[in-house]
């Protein structure tokens, strides 16, 4: 451009001296014959050529100084043109000669660097260049010098800086000329501070990239697509959600993945999207594999008419919402096919739910009912009382049972009514739910059942006391036996004596055998009697359980009994060591002197007698036994063995009154033991028991 | 030294006799008083009823009192009888037919100095009426009266 400038310029000139050497070859050669033409003489001829000659030099004068003049006003207008230029340009212009000495520095370059263009100019670039740089760069402009290239942009070279004079670097666009005067290389540099748009660059990639990072980590699908509906753009999220890749849904329109029923039934609002609203629709988007995504989209057009959409997968909402949907439904059921009464109350005591059962009994459609308290539906006082307990479960924020009345149509009724708190999603109480279970009949049943306590208490009151007199007309019963019978007999006895004394001489030997008799059954009827007595007595003593030593028990009666024994008599007792027993030691030790007894009396007719007394296991239980090698008894007639006044054998044979296995049983029985006899005539007989608490 | 009274309190007709009989084969010379209840037996001690003017700073030597009386029971009569200053140290024996305990336990409560059950065999009643004879009205001590 420059150049042709130049050449265009040179042309002129070139048509200047042309024409110049044109005419002035024309005027020498025709002006001389012209004047000869005109003039011969001589002196005229002189004086026409000197005059020629006069003019020509100051036309031509004439014409040099027009044209010098004017070729400097144009080289000022230039020169100014140009400075004017270089001055107000926005980026700093410098030069530097090829010795790399600065020759020119324009304001944007003050400005940039901090100098002014007196004390710079003249300086090596170097204080401009950063100093590890300096080397390099004079390098690369040396390099540059000899390429040729005039003109060279170096934003190649990435990150160069300049030096300002209070030493800030900062980063800096620059192209590069070189143009070679008089054989001289100066090289001219345009630089541009780009510290304001690398900041802009940075910002704008950052956004970029958030921009972007937003698109490929969001969960919901995002898209664009064109005013036809064509996709332009989707992120990975949205290609995942519909099983495509990016590549074939950008081949797709909306409009293809939505069933055609539904676009019917749902038609995208177009006109109110190009008012620029931003449109929340749920639909279904069909899946490259055919089936279904339940979706919420939410589309907006944007300022360039493209669409843009934001489309959330919402299978597990749907999923929720038919669960809960369901969850209803059978939570209705299950309430209002209940027998007990369900309902819920706010904290202001209003219904929120009451079920068919409560329905029935309150006596109006529930949705009359809903939303009113119960104050509304109730009498007052019931209403105030139940009313409370809502109260007591609210404060406390726990679950209580209650027992609650009502008057209804068929009489007063009792429920049991469980309340708890409801919380709301805060785990703030907002009310309370109750069930309650009619317990009218239970309650009824309760308090017959509360009434046959009282008057079967009463009814044992009276058996007790009428037991208590038994037991007192029993013992006064003994207690007159005891006394009452006794003194007769002894009368009887006394008198038979006094009888014997007093006119025995005059009785002969019969009649004082008859005597001897009645004596001798008196003194029978007062062993029966005082037997009886004891058995009785047995029968009614106060038990003392305490571990009972029955070896040492055995060994006292024993002592007693060889003492009592007849000269000659034989006997060999056998006593086990250490046997004990829980029970009471006195009745106890009834049984053992009564067993030891007998076995005394019935071995009385052996030469050689044999007692033991000792331990061993009957049918895995561990039971006491009373053995003797006696005369025995028949085990046919062992039926009532512990019957009283039941005897095995004679009086004559063997004496007594038959009740002393009676009282043994007996004893035996109020330990909740049990006792059993072997025997065998001639041989001997073995009396086993067990007493249940032993070893216990 | 004149021998002192026994009083013996007893309803039973055969028994009183019976127990003449005894002291008399015992050979006991002490004058034998029968109270035939416990109101008679009160009313000898405190000379009261039929005894009125009796001198009752005269104590018999031993009371045989049986438990079973008409009117005033034998407890009672020992009650009043150890309740009373000039009675209290008066040497009672029960002599009764009863062989229950509360009867024995009560009657010790209250101070009685023997209880002898009267056996049925009448030989065995007079050895007791021997043995009893014996040891009160010649080996035992008798208290001696209250000082007035």
């Amino acid at each position: 451009m420059t150049i042709q400038r130049i050449d265009k310029q040179n042309q002129g000139a070139l048509k200047i001296a042309f024409v110049y050497f044109v005419v002035g070859s024309l005027w020498i050669l025709f002006s001389d014959k012209i004047a000869g033409a005109i003039a011969q003489d001589r002196n005229v001829l002189t004086t026409i050529s000197t005059v020629k000659g006069w003019g020509y030099v100051i036309v031509t004068s004439l014409l040099l100084y027009w044209l010098i003049q004017r070729h400097t006003i144009l080289l000022r207008e230039s020169d100014e043109k140009m400075a004017g230029i270089i001055h107000s340009a926005m980026d700093a212009i410098i030069s530097v000669d090829s010795l790399q000495r600065i020759t020119l520095f324009n304001t944007a370059a003050e400005k940039m660097f901090g100098y002014t263009a007196d004390e710079i100019m003249g300086q090596s670039l170097d204080i401009l260049v950063p100093e590890f740089y300096r080397a390099e760069h004079r390098g690369q402009i040396d390099e540059f010098g000899q390429t040729g290239i005039t003109n060279r942009h170096m934003n190649g070279y990435q990150g160069i800086t300049g030096v300002k004079k209070n030493g800030d670097e900062f980063p800096i666009d620059t192209s590069i000329s070189q143009i070679e005067l008089d054989g001289k290389k100066i090289f001219t540099a345009i630089l541009r501070d780009v510290t304001e748009s690398k900041r802009a660059e940075t910002a704008l990639r950052e956004s970029e990239y958030n921009y972007r990072s937003i698109l490929e980590q969001a969960s919901d699908g995002i898209f664009i697509a064109d005013a036809s509906g064509r996709y332009i753009e989707v992120n990975p999220s949205g290609c995942d959600m519909l099983g495509y890749t990016r590549e074939e849904l950008l081949e797709k329109k909306i409009s293809d993945l939505i069933p055609p029923e539904d676009l019917s039934k749902i038609p995208i609002r177009m006109d109110e999207l190009k008012q620029g609203k931003i449109i929340l629709s749920e639909r279904r988007l069909i899946r490259k594999d055919g089936t279904l995504l339940p979706v919420e989209i939410s589309a907006r057009i944007l300022s360039d008419g493209r669409l843009q959409g934001i489309q959330r997968d919402i299978t597990e909402r749907k999923q929720a919402e038919d669960a809960l949907a369901a969850s209803q439904v059978l939570l209705q059921d299950i309430t209002d096919n209940s027998t007990t009464l369900i309902y819920a109350i706010d904290s202001a005591g209003r219904f929120l739910l009451i079920n068919r059962k409560l329905e029935s009994v309150l006596g109006a459609p529930r949705e009359t009912l809903i939303g009113k308290t119960r104050e509304v539906i109730m009498p007052l006082e019931i209403a105030a009382a139940h009313h409370a307990n809502d109260l007591q479960v609210i404060e406390e924020q726990l679950p209580i049972t209650f027992e609650e009345e009502n008057d209804e149509p068929t009489g007063k009724h009792t429920y049991l009514s469980v309340k708890f708190p409801l919380l709301d999603s805060h785990g703030d109480v907002c009310g309370i739910g109750g069930i309650s279970t009619d317990v009218t009949e239970r309650k009824q049943a309760e308090e017959a059942i509360h009434l046959l306590n009282e008057t079967l208490e009463e009814r044992i009151e009276e058996r007790t006391a009428q037991l208590a007199a038994a037991n007192r007309e029993l013992e006064a019963f003994s207690y007159s036996v005891s006394h009452d019978l006794r003194s007769p007999l002894r009368g009887i006895d006394g008198w038979s004596l006094a009888l014997l004394e007093d006119y025995g001489p005059i009785l002969d030997e019969q009649g004082q055998t008859h005597i001897h008799k009645v004596r001798t059954e008196v003194q029978r009827m007062g062993m029966l009697i005082d037997d009886i007595l004891k058995l009785s007595r047995i029968t009614r003593a106060e038990m003392n359980k305490e571990r009972v030593d029955l070896s040492t028990v055995a060994e006292t009666v024993v002592v007693r009994l060889e003492e009592s024994k007849t000269e000659g008599r034989q006997v060999e007792f056998v006593i086990q060591k250490g046997l004990t027993a829980m029970g009471d030691s006195k009745l106890l030790e009834v049984v053992l002197t009564n067993l030891l007894d007998n076995a005394f009396k019935f071995t009385s007719k052996r030469q050689e007698a044999h007692i033991e007394f000792g331990q061993t296991t009957m049918e895995g239980e561990p039971a006491f036994f009373v053995r003797d090698n006696g005369a025995g008894f028949d085990m046919t007639y062992a039926t009532n063995l512990f019957g009283a006044f039941q005897r095995m054998h004679r009086v004559s044979e063997f004496p007594g009154t038959g009740v002393g296995l009676a009282t043994v049983q007996r004893v035996i029985n109020r330990h909740g033991g049990r006792i059993w006899a072997t025997s065998e005539v001639g041989q001997g007989t073995t009396f086993y028991f067990i007493l249940e608490d032993n070893n216990k | 030294m004149k021998n002192k009274i026994i009083l013996l309190v007893e309803d039973n007709p055969s028994d009183i006799g019976l127990t003449q009989r005894a002291f008399a084969k015992s050979n006991i010379a002490n004058e034998l008083v029968v109270a035939e209840d416990g109101q008679e037996a009160l009313d000898y001690l405190f000379g009261g009823g039929q005894f009125t003017g009796r001198d009752v700073n005269e104590l018999p030597a031993l009371v045989l009192l049986d438990l079973k009386l008409p009117r005033v029971a034998g407890v009672d009569v020992l009650r009043q009888i150890r309740a009373d200053e000039r009675t209290t140290r008066v040497p009672v024996v029960i002599l009764t037919t009863s062989q229950e305990e509360q009867d024995i336990a009560q009657s010790y409560d209250l101070r009685a100095n023997s209880y002898i059950r009267k056996p049925v065999d009448f030989t065995k009643f007079v050895e007791a009426i021997q043995h009893m004879g014996l040891y009160w009205l010649v080996l035992n001590e008798p208290p001696p009266p209250k000082v007035r």
